[in-house]
């Protein structure tokens, strides 16, 4: 009751409330950086993924200098053996992102959150089609396909699973994933619909969403590489390798990669402007004919967006 | 009540018939979230410019038909979050009742298509609106208004709250000369 006689003296003198409140604590910040390069296994190589999660961490490290940041990071690199070829890591490397490692880890980050807590997870590594993300296998030969050529579904960490755990996470969860198909991360909102696929029925789909009866999830906030019927790329050659998506989202943080330094230029960076940044900068268009030659990253509707600027 | 009022108000309006006419509006918008937030209402700034192409003005009344376009910024970032600014292109149904020659009480519906300036998602809204107009200028074929609207923006997980200070001219093309009652 309190409230809404404040909000009526609000709107009485036109004072917002943003000016009359005082401004809420930030909390920790926990990040957890997934990427695998697939060296030793029996899938493509990628050669960006690792550098994506590495300089990640370090920008976000940099953006909440001022607060509390706990980083984990769990990294598949492969491993030279003692004639020179690549390897596959160590089945026991506590940092190996296997399914079960990842989901360990993920849970106690989630466990030990409060409201006020951010918790930041990058993944850059492989997409199965129905966006899953392809972790490392928990054999020591690190073969992902079977003997039959059927992919081992243990590796698969599918959206469903991730989202059951991300939901139970009491502060905000923002989840940047640079992988082929991520899009299929990005749920669909209760309140607004999607304009990137074109639909016919368009304008009957946007009042039947207004008048469903959907309450509003808790939400995560997701920013993906592409759609979820579309592949992520990165170049085949550069010094260093980035996914496009990555590297233009560290650009939009403000990371300078040489340096190695935060230019906090944007005062008031927001995941919007963010992912704004990246779909004008990153080097593959967003649009075109032929799937291979594009990517459109993709984020989370509503209402409201992540404030990420401390 | 109306007819009380229309009794000790007697309507009056010197131009009648078809009318055109062009609103401009600025102002203040309140978002109050239907959800659990950091605030009762954030705030963002909105400007709506509306184009009447349907209208007609009597003595006492007018109706008209129309065509809204709008922006509402981001709000003002606060906490963690910021409500997401939007563009607006709608539809909408107005009605004036003059009370004095000065005078009148406009009042609007109409629905809304709107798209976040960031990101590609649209959402459907619904809006009321009523305010007073006050007749500064005219002359044989057209009226400039003073107006205060105070709307209630219907979104599905936010009803916003806009209070503006605009302008509306309103031109007749053909216009009829109208009397006291």
């Amino acid at each position: 009751m309190y409230r809404y006689i404040l909000l009526v003296l609000y709107l009485f003198l036109m004072l917002s409330c943003e000016l009359c409140y005082p401004a809420p604590s930030r909390g920790k910040v926990y990040h957890l950086g997934i990427g695998l390069s697939y060296a030793g296994t029996d899938v493509r190589v990628l050669k960006g993924t690792l550098n994506d999660a590495k300089e990640q961490q370090k920008a976000f490290n940099a953006l909440y200098a001022g607060l509390s940041f706990t980083s984990v990071m769990l990294l598949q690199e492969g491993l030279v053996c003692s004639d020179g070829s690549i390897g596959y890591d160590h089945a026991s490397n506590p940092s190996l992102p296997t399914k079960e490692q990842v989901i360990s880890s993920l849970a106690s980050l989630v466990d030990g959150m409060n409201q006020e807590d951010l918790l930041v997870i990058t993944y850059s590594g492989h997409g199965h089609t129905d966006g899953s993300w392809v972790l490392a296998p928990q054999h020591e030969n690190g073969k992902i396909f079977t003997a039959t050529g059927e992919l081992d579904e243990s590796v698969l960490l599918s959206v469903m699973e991730l989202s059951a755990l991300l939901g139970q996470a009491r502060g905000k969860v923002l989840l940047l994933i640079d992988s082929c198909y991520a899009g299929a991360f990005v749920a669909e909102s209760d309140t607004s619909v999607s304009a990137i696929p074109e639909e016919s029925d368009f304008l009957q789909k946007l009042y039947a969403t207004y008048f469903s009866k959907h309450e509003r999830n808790a939400p995560f906030f997701v920013m993906a590489a592409t759609t979820k019927d579309n592949t992520s790329k990165e170049p085949q050659y550069g010094s260093p390798i980035h996914g496009y998506f990555t590297q233009a989202l560290l650009e939009g943080l403000g990371w300078d990669e040489q340096q190695q330094v935060l230019n906090s230029g944007n005062k008031y960076l927001d995941l919007d402007e963010l992912y704004t940044y990246i779909c004008k900068h990153q080097g593959i268009p967003t649009e075109g004919e032929n799937p291979i030659r594009y990517q459109h990253p993709t984020i989370t509707g509503g209402a409201y967006t992540l404030v990420l600027d401390p | 009540m109306i007819i009380a009022l229309f009794t000790l108000f007697p309507a009056f309006s010197q131009l009648q018939g078809q009318f055109y006419s062009v609103s401009l509006t600025p102002s203040l918008y309140l978002s109050i979230p239907h959800f659990e937030d950091e605030l009762p209402a954030r705030t963002s700034a909105g400007f709506a410019a509306s184009l009447d192409l349907l209208g007609y003005q009597t003595n006492r009344a007018s109706a008209s038909l129309g065509v809204q376009l709008g922006t509402v910024t981001p709000s003002i970032p606060f906490g963690s979050y910021r409500s997401r600014g939007f563009t607006t292109i709608g539809l909408q149904m107005k009605g004036g009742w003059n009370i004095s020659p000065v005078f009148s009480l406009s009042s609007q519906i109409g629905t809304e298509i709107n798209i976040y300036k960031h990101i590609e998602e649209v959402f459907a809204s619904f809006s009321f609106q009523i305010g007073p107009q006050f007749l500064f200028m005219q002359n044989d074929d057209y009226q400039f208004f003073f107006t205060l609207p105070v709307s209630l923006h219907l979104r599905k997980e936010i009803t916003a709250i806009q209070v503006g200070v605009g302008f509306r001219y309103q031109y007749y093309p053909n216009p009829k000369q109208g009397q006291h009652p």
